[in-house]
C-alpha cells in the first residue's frame, strides 16, 4: 500500500543510489540465504511467480475510493511466501510497475525497501498471532501492523532523502506526509480485511501454504 | 479422587480459554479497524479532494502536472468520501456476516 508516487528526479541522484545500494545488499543476502537453505525449491518458485502476478495485477487496479487508491497485497505476499521470497516478489512488482509508468525507475530501490518492511513485518506478526487467534484475525492484525510500518518507512525515506525542487521545508513535508499516512490508514483497513478473507480462504483450500 | 459432574476437565477449560482469547482478539481488531477508518476519513477531510498522485505531489511541495492521466488499468473516478465510508462499512459488515454464517454452517455440518 505504501508507495512513493513521485516521478524520477524527485530524489537527488545520491539518494537514489543509496536506496538502490541498500536494496541490492538486501537482495544479495536473501538470495545467498535461500540458496544455502533450499537450492531447488521449485514449488516455492512457482507459488512466488503466481502470487507476484496477482500482486502486480492488483497494484494496477485503481479503486474508486478517496480519489483513487490501490492495494499492493504486500502483507498477503509476506504471509504466504515469507520474507525471503516476499522481498524478491515485491522487487519484481516494483520493476514491472515502473516499466508501465507507475512510479519512477529511480524510486524502485526506495519503494522496494518500503514494501520489504511491509512483507517482513506482516509475516512476523502473523506467525506471532496465528497460534493465539484465528486465521482471519491474525491476517487482519498482521496486515495492519505491516502497512502501518510501511507508511512510517515511507515517511522516513522521503524526509531523509528530501525532495528536489520542493518549496517546502523538511518539517512541512513531514507534517503533510503524516496526513497522507492518515489517509493510507483507511486503505490499510481495506487491505487488512482483504488479507484476512484471502488467508481464511487459503487455509480452507491449501492449509499447507500457511503451515510452512 | 473421582471427578464430580460439576467439574470442568483441563482440556475443556483450555479450549474455552482459547475461544475467549480468539473472540477478544476479533473484538479488538474490529475496534481497531473502525478507529483506522475514522482516522482515515478525518485525514481525508483535512486534505483536498485529490487523487493519490496529486495528493502526493502537494504533500511534498511539487505542484506539477500529473505524471500520466490514466490511474492504473481499470481507472474509475468518483468524489464522495462520505459515500465511500458508508459503502465500505456496509460491504465490510456484509462480508463479515457471510464469513460468520459460512463458518457456523461448516462447524454444524
Amino acid at each position: 500500500m505504501a508507495h512513493i508516487h513521485l516521478p524520477d528526479g524527485a530524489f537527488t541522484i545520491e539518494w537514489v543510489a543509496v536506496w538502490w545500494a541498500i536494496l541490492l545488499l538486501v537482495l544479495i543476502t536473501v538470495l545467498f540465504r535461500m540458496r544455502r537453505k533450499d537450492p531447488s525449491n521449485l514449488s516455492g518458485i512457482a507459488i512466488t511467480a503466481m502470487i507476484t502476478a496477482v500482486s502486480f495485477a492488483t497494484f494496477q487496479i485503481s479503486l474508486p475510493l478517496l480519489g483513487g487508491v490501490h492495494l499492493n497485497l504486500t502483507p498477503l505476499v509476506g504471509i504466504l511466501l515469507g520474507p525471503g521470497l516476499g522481498i524478491l516478489s515485491v522487487f519484481i512488482v516494483n520493476v514491472f510497475s515502473s516499466a508501465i509508468g507507475h512510479g519512477g525507475w529511480g524510486l524502485v530501490g526506495a519503494n522496494s525497501l518500503i514494501n520489504s518492511v511491509e512483507v517482513s513485518l506482516s509475516y512476523l506478526t502473523f506467525r506471532l498471532l496465528n497460534g493465539r487467534f484465528g486465521t482471519f484475525s491474525s491476517g487482519v492484525g498482521a496486515a495492519l501492523v505491516g502497512l502501518l510500518a510501511g507508511s512510517i518507512a515511507m515517511i522516513v525515506v522521503i524526509v531523509v532523502s528530501g525532495i528536489q525542487g520542493s518549496a517546502l521545508t523538511r518539517s512541512e513535508i513531514f507534517s503533510n506526509l503524516i496526513l497522507l499516512a492518515g489517509v493510507n490508514l483507511f486503505v490499510a483497513a481495506i487491505e487488512g480485511t482483504v488479507t484476512g478473507f484471502a488467508l481464511a480462504y487459503v487455509k480452507r483450500l491449501r492449509p499447507d501454504l500457511l503451515s510452512n | 479422587m473421582s471427578k464430580g459432574l460439576g467439574q470442568i476437565s483441563y482440556p475443556i477449560r483450555r479450549q474455552t480459554k482459547n475461544l475467549n482469547e480468539a473472540r477478544m482478539g476479533q473484538v479488538i481488531l474490529a475496534i481497531l479497524v473502525v478507529v483506522l477508518i475514522f482516522i482515515g476519513y478525518w485525514a481525508l477531510n483535512r486534505s483536498a479532494n485529490q487523487d493519490i498522485e496529486e495528493r502526493f505531489h502537494s504533500a511534498v511541495g511539487l505542484d506539477q502536472a500529473k505524471e500520466h492521466d490514466v490511474q492504473g488499468v481499470l481507472s474509475v473516478e468518483g468524489g464522495n468520501p462520505t459515500l465511500y465510508l458508508f459503502l465500505f462499512i456496509i460491504t465490510l459488515a456484509f462480508g463479515i456476516a457471510v464469513y460468520y454464517v459460512a463458518g457456523r454452517r461448516r462447524a454444524l455440518g
